[in-house]
């Protein structure tokens, strides 16, 4: 006969819940900079009229030494579902080069463009990278808009492979605009992402006010940053 | 075994999410005495469909990576097996019984696939593994 009701049951389970990743590896930081990488497209002015000429350029980093290509597209009108983006019409479809800084004519339309950049390495089996902007159209009587634009870079404490350095960025002021909505004044917030193509950065990912960061600087015989 | 769903009227039958075409369970049992027995399972079940991200464009207004998508469940996970082993001890007084058992669950420490991961890009994938080692005894 059982008599477990004078026993407690003494259920002792021990469980190891590890979450690897295939071999406990993890992938490369988002902030390293490794082969090709387009870290931005830059357009100036960030907002234009319909009269305007933008100048886009490419903000890469690729540590290979074959030659980069660029193939840069526009798209008068173009919509954007789940996060991905698709031109309305083939016809409205355009190239504007295949420099690293290409011009692109806004639409006398009035309608925000879409720029595709198509780049990597010119080498056989080399990937492209698929990289999208949209370049807006300036508001009505909206003020100019204009890119921050870095004034200073600073490096703080002894540059030696396995030292940690604080680095220090200072930009022009916050531009401020009318809100076309609210016809507020509405001050701009800068965000700063920070990347390294060697090291390691604290945090290890930005996208935000981090004016500064501490990068540790890779050991003795690795690749500087 | 085949598991189909269609999204709609007059939508295709696609795979569902967790159609697993083979699932095999074996168990075995051995009275060493009469007071100590062993006990085993194996399970193989064939891997879920999964749907796998061919491509990727960087937007650079977000600073965002957006994935773009193959065709929907047209690819598996790895397929699933593990085993279980259990030792049983009975100890048999003259009004009752008790019985204490050791079950190591996941025995050879199989990690099991559960989804994939990709990194900020979606340039790798690795299978999101969960490695679960259970030790219950009573």
């Amino acid at each position: 006969m059982y008599c477990a009701s004078r026993l407690s049951q003494l259920s002792m389970c021990i469980s190891l819940l590890l979450l690897p990743s295939a071999c406990d590896e993890e992938f490369a930081s988002r902030t390293r900079l490794q082969g090709y990488r387009v870290v931005g497209v830059e357009a100036s002015p960030p907002e234009a009229t319909p009269e305007d000429t933008v100048l886009l350029t490419a903000h890469d980093y690729y540590d290979g030494t074959d030659s980069l290509r660029y193939e840069w597209s526009a798209c008068l009108y173009g919509t954007v579902e789940l996060g991905r983006f698709r031109c309305a019409d083939s016809t409205l479809e355009f190239s504007l080069g295949n420099e690293p800084s290409v011009m692109l004519d806004m639409s006398p339309d009035g309608l925000d463009v879409w720029v595709q950049l198509a780049s990597g390495p010119d080498c056989a089996g080399c990937e492209r990278i698929m990289t999208r902007k949209r370049v807006r159209l300036r508001e009505g009587n909206a003020s100019s808009n204009h890119n921050p634009v870095i004034e200073s870079f600073e490096v703080r404490g002894a540059v030696k492979p396995g030292q940690t350095v604080s680095l220090h960025v200072a930009t022009d002021a916050p531009e401020t605009f009318i809100a076309p909505d609210t016809g507020e004044p509405i001050s701009e917030e800068l965000l700063y992402t920070w990347y390294t193509s060697g090291g390691e950065t604290d945090p290890p990912m930005t996208f935000g006010d981090n004016r500064h960061t501490e990068l540790r600087l890779p050991e003795e015989g690795a690749t500087s940053p | 075994m085949r598991s189909e769903r269609k999204d709609g009227g007059s939508a295709e039958y696609r795979l569902f999410d967790a159609d697993q075409t083979h699932n095999l369970t074996a168990v075995g049992h051995y009275r060493l005495t009469p007071t100590w027995e062993l006990g085993a399972r194996f399970r193989y079940v064939t891997g879920s469909p999964t749907t796998e991200i061919v491509d990727a464009t960087y937007d650079s207004d977000t600073d965002v990576y957006v994935p773009t998508y193959g065709e929907y469940n047209a690819s598996r996970l790895r397929p699933f097996h593990q085993l279980d082993v259990r030792v049983d001890k009975h100890f048999v007084f003259d009004s009752w019984r008790l019985t204490a058992y050791l079950d190591v669950q996941n025995a050879y420490k199989a990690a099991n696939a559960e989804g994939v991961s990709y990194n900020y890009d979606y340039s790798e994938s690795r299978p999101a593994a969960v490695f679960r080692l259970s030790l219950r005894s009573v």
